[in-house]
């Protein structure tokens, strides 16, 4: 069964469509690559699954059931934000994840956190944005979901934070679990990604394999991107 | 789930409140300690006058020092239960807590737990920081008295005082309520969502004070002159205050309810994270 | 060991041909025991499921194979890696008569420019 389906989904933002009828299903067992320029509706999608935000018209469904108490158990979210309390010290937020996700692999992330230097007794407010955005990342990945959300997770970083990030994605991959990563950024995460959707102003305008592309076009997903949003009014 | 909310929003609010209790106990017990050193630095040694004047001058000015810990704790209370809400569900904290496997009613129920338990906290930390302070064996004699004194027995008033406390709670819900659903409609909003929710906070406000307008002219309405005339034992004017306690604080658990029911849609099905 | 991924060719063929290399040079040595997938494409900065289908791929050839106990091992079969050499070198060197092809260079003209290269 797909772990994250579409039906017809819609939903406007004032006047404008931010999902006009997208169509879709992922199965799991992939790192899908949801990609499209700002404004395209890959955020409004990620809200939308994680029931941040209630559809307009059709349906999403997570693992066959709308979002609700129990999707948000079998769902692990990287939103573009940082959305920790500053006053919160390293092993305070380990022991809400521990609370609220019956999933959460403790050891694996502080494991984690001791390799990038992150002491337990250290306070949020005293690191930078880029341990910030890292440590996000790692308790978001350990959890042993069955759907990762990842919005944007290497926009705005350095290239080492970049490799690091990517690094995690791929060794906390599992089989049974799908990974979805919406970012603008796709040479970067091309060879990471299985499959591609192009996402532009609401709708699904592709939807290949990366090697499918790369072979059938002899170009990169990055350079087919470009063509296809070349002649788009975001420019 | 809802106790590990709580203690979440526990750790979160205590970290500020019980230093200022604390703060404001201490105060007390030092002003209290000082006032009596210099009631008997000026007995002991009359003569020494610059000690006692010093005495006092270091007493008056914890004293007022005091005065300002209690107010503080009792604006502090109001102010972290504001505070915690719109940190919770307005900012960016609540991409953590929205996508917490945890029902919306939960995460409200929490918030609204925590203020009230503070409400409670500062009242009682205002009150015992006044023992501390005033208490001495005169007023604890007239404390009794009063209970002997009184046309009603003590089992009347001890139910009177509970009635008043159980009413101030339920007025202080519907007040964080009302506080609440003002933010949640305020989040709402595409743009100027702190300026909703004041404008919100204060529409309510009218609409509770017409309401209340309306209701009071009609209880005149109904002639209640020959009720109040009614009033000559003292248990018939203890029922009459139990009614009126209760009948207003029935009316005020309707609107808290009302504000619940608000808040929670807003948050549940209009949640607007930027 | 270094991963020059390119872009524009499908990644799971680059990763065959990689894999074949450092099987060829030594560097993943006759019937040593291989990496797991995911560590190898932790490494490569690529997606488990392409490396899978890239250890598929090379398991078809025969340059690679599973155990049930010992895991995923190089063959030990030296003639299967040097028809590998041979094959790799053949396709290098049908890239070179291309690349000369395109200069303007037929193949005796090629082949000249190389013996008097040699010679120098």
């Amino acid at each position: 069964m797909a772990i994250l389906e579409c039906r017809a989904l819609t939903k406007h933002y004032g006047g404008a469509p931010a999902l006009d009828g997208v169509d879709l299903s992922i199965e799991p067992g992939g790192i899908v690559g949801l990609l499209g320029p700002n404004g395209s509706g890959k955020t409004t999608l990620l809200k939308l699954a994680n029931g941040l935000l209630t559809p307009d018209g059709g349906e999403i469904l997570i693992d066959g059931r709308a979002p609700s108490v129990e999707t948000k158990r079998i769902v692990s979210y990287l939103p573009e934000r940082t959305y920790f309390s500053d006053w919160m010290r390293v092993e305070q937020l380990l022991d809400l994840f521990s609370d609220f996700y019956a999933d959460f692999d403790r050891a694996a992330a502080e494991d984690m956190l001791a390799r990038m230097g992150l002491e337990p007794k250290q306070r949020i407010k005293e690191m930078s944005k880029g341990m910030r955005e890292k440590m996000q990342l790692i308790l978001v990945m350990s959890r042993r979901a069955k759907l990762y959300l990842l919005d944007e997770p290497i926009g705005g970083v350095d290239p080492a934070t970049r490799d690091y990030i990517l690094h995690t994605i791929i060794s906390n991959y599992n089989p049974e679990a799908a990974v979805v990563i919406s970012t603008h950024l796709i040479a970067d995460v091309e060879n990471v990604l299985d499959e591609v959707i192009f996402l532009n102003t609401g709708r699904v305008v592709l939807r290949s394999t990366v090697d499918a592309i790369r072979s059938e076009q002899g170009k990169s997903v990055d350079a087919v991107f470009r063509e296809v949003f070349r002649c788009s009014e975001n420019y | 789930m809802l106790g590990k909310l709580l203690k979440q929003d526990f750790r979160a609010t205590a970290r500020v409140m019980l230093p200022v209790c604390l703060i404001a106990l201490i105060l007390a017990a030092f002003t209290r300690g000082c006032a009596a050193l210099t009631k008997s630095a000026a007995a002991t040694a009359p003569w020494r006058l610059q000690n006692a004047d010093f005495l006092s001058f270091v007493t008056n000015v914890l004293g007022v020092l005091f005065v300002i810990s209690l107010i503080a704790v009792l604006v502090l209370a109001f102010i972290l239960m504001v505070w915690r809400f719109y940190r919770s569900f307005l900012t960016d904290e609540g991409y953590l807590m929205f996508t917490l496997p945890v029902t919306t009613a939960k995460l409200v129920l929490s918030k609204l737990i925590v203020a009230l338990v503070w409400f409670v906290v500062s009242i009682a930390v205002v009150v015992l920081s006044c023992v501390i302070v005033g208490a001495d064996s005169r007023v604890i004699e007239v404390f009794y008295n009063v209970e002997g004194s009184a046309p009603w027995s003590g089992g009347q008033l001890r139910a009177v005082l509970l009635s008043i406390f159980a009413f101030a709670l339920i007025h202080e819900t519907t007040f964080c309520l009302q506080c609440y659903a003002s933010m949640a409609i305020g989040q709402s909003h595409r743009r100027q969502k702190e300026l909703m929710s004041v404008v919100f906070f204060f529409v309510f406000y009218i609409a509770i004070q017409i309401l209340s307008s309306i209701g009071l002219l009609t209880i005149m309405g109904m002639n209640p002159g020959v009720y109040v005339e009614k009033l000559v034992t003292p248990d018939a004017v203890y029922r009459f205050v139990q009614t009126i306690l209760w009948s207003f604080a029935g009316v005020s658990a309707l609107i808290a309810v009302i504000f619940y029911g608000i808040t929670h849609r807003m948050l549940k099905r209009k949640l607007n994270l930027q | 060991m270094q991963w020059h991924i390119r872009s524009d060719a499908p990644v799971y063929a680059q990763l065959v041909e990689h894999i074949t290399l450092a099987i060829i040079t030594g560097e993943f040595s006759p019937g040593a025991r291989l990496p797991s997938v995911r560590e190898l494409a932790a490494d490569a900065g690529v997606n488990p499921n392409t490396m899978q289908r890239a250890f598929a791929e090379l398991e078809r050839d025969g340059l690679v194979q599973t155990q049930r106990t010992a895991g995923r091992t190089v063959t030990d079969d030296a003639a299967r890696i040097e028809r590998a050499k041979q094959r790799l070198a053949a396709a290098s060197i049908e890239a070179f008569w291309e690349a000369m092809r395109r200069l303007g260079y037929d193949r005796d003209a090629a082949l000249a420019l190389l013996k008097n290269r040699e010679g120098n």
